[in-house]
This record gives C-alpha cells, sequence and structure tokens, in this order.
C-alpha cells in the first residue's frame, strides 16, 4: 500500500493546496516499512493531483481539501481521508488502527452533523474510518 | 452571554482572538457563518485547524503582527470552509493587551470577498481549470492532459455542443500558459456577416473601403503574443478558410487594404459545435485547414452524459446567484434536484444555469423546490417511471438509481461499469455495497 501525506515539517499540511512536501510511506507489511519525502511545491493544485497519480498513491491523507479536488482525486480510485490534521506519525498510525475518526484527528467543524445547507463537507472522509475499522495491509 | 460577545456577534465581519499560543478564546457569529465552524467546536483549538487559510503555516498574519507588533490591514487569502469551498477573505490583525499593557494576544477579522472575487473574475475573465467544476471521469481525463495542452504552443481545437463551456475551457487553456498575461482575445466567428469578421480578424488600413477613415487593427493584431479563440470556426466561409490557413501555416497576414505582411504571434483555440471531421469530408470546411487546426482535439461531454456534475453545478449556481442577486436561497429540496436529474438538457450547462436563475425568481427564500422549476423539467419521460429519479428521493437514493442503471447497460459487468464511470473498480465495489444495489447472480 502506498499512502501519501501532504506535509508542513512533522505535521500534516493544514492546507492540500499549500503544501510542500509529500510524505510517501509504501508500506509491504506490518514491519516494512518505507518513508520518503518529495517536494510538492507544484504551483497549480491540478500539477499537485496529477503527481499524485503518477506516484501511484493508493490512500492520500490530507488536511483541508476542496470538493473538486477531492472528487477529482478519487476519480482516480485513490482513498481520500481529508480535514485530518495532527503529527503525521500519529496520523498514520491512527489510520492503520482505523482511529481517523477520532476528534483529535478531525479538525474543527467536521465533529458533528449541522443544519441543512451547513453539512460539512468535511465529514465524508470520516464515514471509511469510524468505528474502529483496520486499515490492513 | 457577556456584553462583548453579544458587540462581536453583532459585527458583520468575522472576528477571533488567540492567547499566544495561537489557542482561539473568542469566535464570533460571522466567524461561525464563514468558516463553517461552530464557536463550541473552534475555542480551545489551534486558529490554524479552524481558519484553513493557505497562509497558516507559512505566512501566519497573527504570527507576524505578534513578532513585529504592527498590524496587518485587508490582505487577501484563501480558506477552505468547512463545506470544502476554497473562499476568498479579507483579513486584518492587531495585537490584543491586557489593562497593564501586557500583550496577551492578537484579534483577527475577516471578510469574505467572494463577491468582489467574482465580479473580478467576471470582468477580467480570468477563470482558471479550479472554474469548471466536475466530478466527471472525462472531465478529469481533459484535466489531466489540460496543463501540457497550456504549455504547448499548437492550436487546439474544442469541440462539444452549445452551452457545454468551451470558451472557459480555452480561458483555462491561456490562464495556464506561458502567455496568461498577454490578451485573450474572443471572437464568435458565427455572430459576423463574412465581410464583417474579415475586417473584424485582420483589421483594415483607411481608405481600405468607404467609411474606413483610419487603420483599426483586428482581433489577431489586439491578441498579440497572446491568444485567439474562433468560436463557431465551422460557420466561417471558405474564402476566410483560406486566410486563416495561411495565417496558421505562415503566421503571417495583410489587413485589408494594406500591402504590408504582419507577423502574428497568436496562438490559436478554435472551437465549434459541429463535427468538423464530417462538414471536412462533406467538402464544407477545408481538410488541409481542418488538419491544421486539429492537432490537439479536446471533446466536451454534453451534461445529459455527466448527469453526475447537475448537484455540484446546482450548488455552484445557487452560490453564484445568492452573491450576485445578494439573496439567501438555502439550497434546492431532494425533489427539485430529482426533477433536474430527470431532464436531458439540450442547452446543456448554460440552460442549467437559466433554470437556476429562474427560479431564484421564483422562489423569494428557503430552498428551490419543483415548482419553482420549468414545466419540463417536472415531466419525467415515460422509460423513468420505474428507474428514474422521482420525488422524496434522496442524493443518495438517486446515486443507487444512477449506479443500477449504468450496470445494468453494461450487463452488470462491474468492470466495465467502473471504466464507464472512471472510477476505480474498488471505489465501485464500496458504493455497491453502501448503497446495498442487488446484482443478480
Amino acid at each position: 500500500m502506498r499512502i501519501a501525506i501532504p506535509v508542513w515539517g512533522d505535521r500534516v499540511s493544514t492546507v492540500f493546496d499549500a503544501a510542500e512536501e509529500l510524505l510517501i510511506i509504501d508500506q509491504a507489511s506490518k514491519h516494512s516499512v518505507r518513508k520518503s519525502k518529495i517536494p510538492f511545491r507544484e504551483t497549480s493544485i491540478i500539477n499537485k493531483t496529477a503527481l499524485i497519480r503518477e506516484l501511484g498513491i493508493d490512500v492520500l491523507i490530507c488536511g483541508a481539501l476542496t470538493r473538486p479536488m477531492e472528487y477529482m482525486i478519487e476519480a482516480a480510485g485513490i482513498r481520500v481521508f481529508s480535514f485530518v490534521r495532527g503529527e503525521a506519525d500519529e496520523v498514520l498510525e491512527a489510520f492503520h488502527r482505523g482511529g481517523l475518526a477520532n476528534q483529535t484527528f478531525i479538525m474543527p467543524g467536521c465533529q458533528r452533523g449541522m443544519g441543512r445547507g451547513q453539512r460539512g463537507a468535511c465529514r465524508r472522509g470520516r464515514q471509511a474510518n469510524r468505528g474502529g475499522r483496520r486499515n490492513r495491509l | 452571554m457577556e456584553a462583548k460577545d453579544i458587540i462581536l456577534d453583532s459585527i458583520a465581519d468575522g472576528v477571533f482572538t488567540v492567547d499566544l499560543d495561537w489557542h482561539i478564546t473568542s469566535f464570533n457569529r460571522a466567524a461561525e457563518k464563514i468558516t463553517g465552524v461552530p464557536r463550541e467546536e473552534a475555542i480551545g483549538q489551534q486558529c490554524r485547524d479552524v481558519l484553513k487559510a493557505d497562509i497558516c503555516e507559512k505566512n501566519c498574519c497573527l504570527k507576524e503582527t505578534l513578532a513585529s507588533g504592527k498590524a496587518i490591514v485587508n490582505k487577501t487569502v484563501h480558506i477552505v470552509n468547512a463545506e470544502g469551498e476554497r473562499l476568498p477573505i479579507s483579513i486584518s490583525t492587531a495585537l490584543l493587551r491586557d489593562d497593564s499593557g501586557t500583550i496577551i494576544g492578537a484579534v483577527e477579522t475577516f471578510r469574505d470577498i467572494s463577491i468582489e472575487e467574482k465580479l473580478r473574475k467576471t470582468i477580467k475573465e480570468a477563470y482558471s481549470f479550479e472554474d469548471i467544476i466536475s466530478r466527471n471521469h472525462r472531465m478529469h481525463r481533459l484535466f489531466g492532459i489540460l496543463t501540457d495542452v497550456a504549455a504547448s504552443m499548437s492550436t487546439v481545437l474544442i469541440e462539444g455542443e452549445s452551452g457545454t463551456g468551451k470558451e472557459l475551457f480555452a480561458r483555462a487553456i491561456h490562464n495556464l500558459s506561458p502567455r496568461k498575461n498577454r490578451p485573450f482575445i474572443a471572437v464568435n466567428c458565427g455572430a459576423l456577416p463574412d465581410t464583417l469578421l474579415e475586417s473584424e480578424l485582420f483589421g483594415y488600413k483607411a481608405g481600405a473601403f468607404t467609411d474606413a477613415k483610419k487603420d483599426k487593427p483586428g482581433r489577431f493584431k489586439l491578441a498579440d503574443k497572446g491568444t485567439i479563440f474562433l468560436d463557431e470556426i465551422g460557420d466561417i466561409s471558405p474564402a476566410l478558410q483560406i486566410r486563416l490557413l495561411r495565417i496558421i501555416q505562415e503566421k503571417t497576414y495583410e489587413p485589408l487594404g494594406s500591402v504590408e505582411t504582419v507577423n502574428a504571434d497568436v496562438r490559436i483555440i478554435a472551437a465549434t459545435n459541429k463535427k468538423l471531421a464530417d462538414l471536412a469530408k462533406e467538402g464544407k470546411f477545408r481538410e488541409d485547414l481542418y488538419y491544421r487546426i486539429n492537432v490537439l482535439r479536446l471533446e466536451l461531454p454534453p451534461l445529459r452524459e455527466r448527469m453526475e456534475d447537475i448537484p455540484l453545478l446546482v450548488e455552484h449556481f445557487i452560490r453564484h446567484f445568492n452573491a450576485m442577486q445578494n439573496k439567501d436561497i438555502a439550497g434546492i429540496s431532494d425533489a427539485a434536484l430529482a426533477c433536474l436529474m430527470s431532464y436531458e438538457y439540450p442547452g446543456n450547462i448554460r440552460e442549467l444555469e437559466n433554470i437556476i436563475e429562474r427560479a431564484f425568481i421564483m422562489c423569494k427564500s428557503g430552498e428551490i423546490e419543483p415548482h419553482h422549476l420549468p414545466e419540463f423539467c417536472n415531466t419525467l419521460k415515460e422509460d423513468d417511471q420505474h428507474t428514474g429519479p422521482t420525488e422524496n428521493m434522496s442524493i443518495k437514493d438517486m446515486e443507487a438509481i444512477f449506479l443500477t442503471n449504468t450496470l445494468r447497460k453494461n450487463a452488470w459487468n462491474r468492470t466495465k461499469t467502473a471504466k464507464q464511470l472512471g472510477i476505480h473498480k474498488s471505489t465501485l465495489f464500496r458504493k455497491i455495497k453502501a448503497l446495498n444495489i442487488k446484482i443478480p447472480e
């Protein structure tokens, strides 16, 4: 499985568009993990998306992401967990144990249902990683 | 509620304060509305997680103010709100001090400037690919090659029915290209009589014909080092086709009445709602010109072949008309959306936009309902009575219908269906399971 996390230092970058580095995690098994960082300063969002596709990413875990971008990335068969915050290592660990729905990793505004018309697109990504579902290799 | 909270809530601008560790200590109602983050979720959080601005990490204005002591006024940044929309906001910052003058934090005020940005875009026509809204796989394939198309200097042919967004695509290509700081000139070749079109395109010298009192530069001259967009190229006369062929081949032309040859450093993007290849076969369009134009060809799908985009486009137009008409329409009801999903849109996106504009006249407040839509939207086709959307359906139900129909058309073959929809097979499997779609054995 190839996981990508746009980062700022050691943290998940707050906004996908603004990320300058992409942390790539190649995980063949529980004990075989290879991490690398590549520049992610592509000026346009379209280039960033194209790069994600070209890198053969299976899962993207990122901060705030606009809906058109999320649809575009999902259309390439990539699972997207957006509006995630925290230290990249902790986020990765939470992803594997199915714990990304924990409030620690959810950005404010995505934590509970809002009124109609304010349903919070950022809640979408939570569904697949809720209830302790593990993401095994 | 404290007096300061009441005062803050009465302000139309978003206001929040932070302590010295960037934790939010107050958050007014306008801030809730703009960011989509409820106050109770915002208080105590790091401001970057709440505001979600593109400057938070690299050029944080609050950090700058706290470091320098200087206020920042009206800096434009972009945030992503809880709806997943990218919003332009204008922010200002200042220091917060206690009674003894000790710095205890900072305050940030911000204003949603979406309307101003929309107007600026409309005036400057500075549309980018981000203005093209789609989750359709054919559109995404086009997005995928857009950067390369933009970087190349080759002539582009955009084919698509009227109202599919050919000019928007052309502008997006121009704005992604190295020519983006030079003019983008659009000409509708079908709207002008032949002689007038010729003088419009190439310009004329004084005395070239009666009333030609002084030199007039043509559109090719105006588009110098930029891009010219020739819409409805299939409608031009054989005589003009020869002149265009020359300009593409030799990059030169002569204005009417001039003996001097002018160099044309212009990138040509042509568009048509006809099949240019068919016109060429029928002898109505020069084959040599067709092959010169058809270097990079983009085919825009009609809206009826990207029905999954309708909810997105409707939302976009509602936001647009709310901003432009200063209204507060909450959205569209599931029943009204089902009506829109049942229509075929011969006029494509332009027609959908007109339908929503009409609904804005009929709907005074609340949500757009079926009776705010034109009569023809409310008429479901006979075939759709069993398999199409009906009233009281949720978006989830409609997605299930859409997927079931597509699966049926592909003889329940999931691989073929995923390919047609442009989604990964595993994504389709997940959707089938989540939507509880029964696949016949």
